[in-house]
């Protein structure tokens, strides 16, 4: 394995990196999360427009053909602008569980949408009593007529409020626990039965409890085999893992770049804080998690690429721990090292810390992946 | 032409010829017979100091192919050949040395024949107010002065036979009319009086220099505060030292361990085997970081890693290891491995050999200590120069001295 890239790849980077430095300041980021809609449609345009909505679809259903190499260049160069745009809940998530699970026929008919930026979706597997085991599903699809009947809650449901396609897991046969017998259904967030619950997170994105009280779809709603959800479901999960983990090391590397920048200039009695040989050290461990952190988001990419299996998961749960570890002693660092603004709403530097302690959270934590490492 | 794959055949039966594959398990006299049967292969061969230039008696190795032979080497678990000389004394004369002093120097260290001590500082109780001196005298130079210099002991002390750590060379650092230079003298020298400090493992020694005369050749052209500021570059920095494969040494450390951990289970091998799992995953950090040195420039990567930043990481994971190897071999951490009695004869451990492993690793943990503790933390050098803190850092030294002078 070498970490070297592909024209194409540098070519994508360099795009997006252009547009976050140039269009997407940090107060326009903060207007468009407090908006009714959460985001900025205008971006999403733009998202579209310029190909990156199809990056991890291939070609034959209108996307870029890219790998997760190329979706962990995008959501790195979206971590140093704290993006707020739903890239990962419609693309990485949803799109993800249509594209491993879904048939020709229901990816010609789902994917063009996610692709040209018409259609905003999410992914709705967590429950309540879960945690972060994938498998733990109460809610149920019992068979009525020649379709299903869906009961149950999903929990933060990422881009919930905006979604007008839910990806739903649920149960059609087995015990509460069961990898088998999950099934993935794709549901109209408008059809009768859903009710939802939006709210804001504390990292600015949005999200919804949703309730199905007999919610009805036909047998063409159901991804993939019925009761076979599960590995796909997982294996959009771990893609999720490798692009909130690339986006946590574009913040960390946005984090202490600032940071150095703000201990060149701020003075204490008559000197700049950087003078101090303690402060230094501690802005080189930050330099030194990040290094770490992004070189194994590209070996978890490119391990992923190869093919998806134990091996793959195994350099994704390492890649969540480490940048769990990394994103909180980077986070912590830059908000102690900027003194009590680094708390503050108006200076970046916390919205980044709580975008990082959010992401040590979503999709397990550095406990249970650690745990998981071990076990696979 | 040969091919990578070809390289990497000649490399392993080059390994096998001359590193046998139970060394490792061996008594510590017939290691250390083997320990320099492979250094004087190495020199025969053309292979100790692959990494240097082919104008300094290197072979040009590329990045990547240091690389593959550091590695095939770890795997082999064969002795460590980055002496001091090596990684400290050869790339200051490689960038500051004089011709003659090139070729009659750098050849001896490569062919091992110099064992090196490096005399920067004065004993604690002298510092103060006598600096080691240079002067000028009749004949040339004359040296005088005392310094507490390291050595490779540490190290040695578990790869070479005692014969071969008695430093036979140093370099003293000395004020001539305020100005800094530096002598490459020979310990043999008359005037010059070597001791070994006590409970120093043969790592630190006590040199006196009475008006020990130093010819002009014996001065490195370089001086003040260049010489200083050269003496303050890591040695991990500088382009002639090996790239770092560390990890596949503690790849196979932790394998061991958690070989060791699984065959004799006991009440805490659960809360070990998690800590395990953390240091697996620091290794893979470890693995990442290595593969991000070799990699090539590119938008993603448009600085080189600082070899700085493995040194740190693969130091922080030995230390880890170390600790869960203590930890995990209980009462069997204790036995000194090449301490033993003559009549006993193998390990100890009826378990294994983990107490070798464990000397090992604390030889490690030492050797990066001992470097910080010459002023070469290699974080001071990462803020300077990765950081761009590198003007603040000698304002406050300014600062410092200003204030100094005013009190």
């Amino acid at each position: 394995m070498d970490f070297s890239f592909t024209e194409e790849q540098n070519m994508l980077q360099e795009s997006v990196e252009r547009f976050v430095q140039n269009d997407y300041s940090f107060d326009d980021r903060q207007k468009n999360a407090g908006s009714d809609l959460g985001y900025d449609a205008n971006n999403w345009s733009t998202f579209a427009e310029l190909g990156w909505l199809g990056v991890p679809f291939s070609e034959a259903d209108g996307g870029f053909g890219g790998g997760a190499v190329e979706s962990s260049l995008m959501m790195e160069q979206f971590g140093h602008g704290l993006v707020i745009e739903p890239y990962l809940a419609t693309v990485v998530l949803a799109g993800g569980a249509i594209k491993h699970a879904g048939s020709e026929a229901q990816k010609a008919k789902l994917l063009p949408g996610i692709i040209d930026g018409s259609s905003q979706a999410a992914l709705a597997y967590a429950e309540p009593q879960a945690r972060f085991n994938l498998a733990d599903i109460t809610t149920t699809a019992t068979p009525e007529g020649d379709g299903f009947v869906l009961n149950g809650y999903k929990a933060v449901v990422l881009n919930g409020p905006a979604a007008q396609l839910l990806v739903v897991s649920a149960r059609t046969s087995g015990e509460q626990r069961d990898q088998d017998g999950i099934t993935l259904f794709v549901v109209d967030a408008k059809a009768a039965g859903i009710t939802r619950r939006d709210y804001p997170t504390v990292d600015a994105f949005r999200a919804s409890e949703i309730t199905l009280e007999g919610v009805k779809v036909d047998a063409d709603a159901v991804l993939g085999e019925i009761g076979q959800g599960y590995a796909a479901l997982e294996q959009a999960i771990d893609e999720g893992i490798l692009a909130v983990g690339s986006e946590a090391v574009g913040c960390m590397e946005k984090l202490y770049k600032e940071t150095v920048e703000y201990c060149r200039q701020r003075e204490q009695f008559g000197q700049a804080i950087g003078k101090f040989q303690v402060l230094q050290h501690r802005m080189v461990d930050m330099f030194m998690e990040h290094e770490q952190s992004k070189s194994l988001m590209f070996m978890a990419a490119m391990r992923m690429d190869e093919g998806y299996g134990v091996e793959a998961q195994k350099a994704i749960s390492a890649f969540k721990v480490q940048v769990g570890k990394s994103g909180k002693f980077v986070g912590q660092n830059a908000v102690q090292l900027h003194g009590g603004m680094g708390m503050t709403e108006e200076l970046n530097i916390g919205h980044y810390f709580k975008r990082l302690t959010i992401i040590d959270t979503l999709f397990g934590n550095t406990d249970f992946h650690l745990k998981r490492f071990g076990a696979l | 032409m040969v091919t990578e794959v070809q390289w990497q055949q000649q490399a392993q039966a080059f390994i096998a010829r001359h590193w046998p594959s139970s060394a490792g398990a061996q008594h510590p006299a017939a290691m250390h017979l083997a320990s320099t049967r492979w250094f004087e292969a190495l020199a025969e061969q053309g292979w100790s100091v692959p990494h240097w230039p082919s104008s300094a008696g290197g072979l040009n190795w590329t990045k990547q192919r240091l690389y593959q032979w550091q590695m095939q080497c770890q795997r082999a678990q064969t002795p460590p050949i980055d002496t001091l000389a090596m990684s400290i004394i050869a790339p200051l004369l490689m960038s500051h040395g004089s011709a003659q002093q090139c070729t009659v120097l750098l050849a001896e260290i490569a062919g091992f024949q110099s064992h090196w001590c490096l005399g920067l500082l004065e004993p604690v109780d002298s510092a103060a107010h006598h600096p080691t001196l240079l002067a000028d005298s009749a004949d040339g130079w004359s040296l005088t002065g005392s310094k507490r210099a390291l050595a490779d002991g540490l190290l040695s002390s578990t790869e070479l036979p005692r014969d071969a750590l008695w430093p036979n060379r140093i370099l003293c650092l000395a004020l001539h009319d305020g100005n800094w230079m530096a002598c490459l003298v020979p310990t043999q020298r008359q005037g010059v009086v070597c001791t070994p400090v006590a409970n120093a493992r043969g790592r630190w020694f006590h040199v006196v220099f009475d008006d020990v005369a130093v010819s002009q050749e014996e001065i490195l052209p370089l001086q003040g505060e260049g010489l200083l500021a050269a003496l303050a570059t890591p040695p991990a920095e500088q382009s002639a030292v090996l790239p770092h494969a560390s990890s596949y040494g503690l790849e196979a450390q932790l394998g061991l361990l958690r070989a060791d951990l699984e065959a004799n289970p006991h009440e805490d091998s659960a809360a070990l085997l998690s800590e395990l799992n953390e240091a697996q995953v620091a290794l893979r950090g470890l693995q990442a970081l290595e593969t991000r040195a070799l990699a090539p420039a590119s938008p993603q990567f448009p600085q080189p890693l600082p070899m700085s930043v493995l040194n740190i990481r693969s130091q922080d994971l030995a230390q880890k290891i170390g600790a869960l190897q203590l930890a995990s071999f209980g009462y069997y951490a204790l036995p000194k491995s090449d301490g033993l009695l003559d009549h006993n004869l193998g390990p100890v451990d009826p378990r294994g050999n983990s107490s070798r492993d464990t000397a090992l690793l604390a030889s490690q943990a030492l050797n990066a200590l001992a470097v910080s503790a010459y002023g070469w933390d290699p974080r001071d050098i990462l803020a300077r120069e990765r950081l761009g803190l590198s003007e603040l850092s000698a304002g406050l030294l300014d600062d410092e001295a200003k204030r100094a002078d005013e009190s």
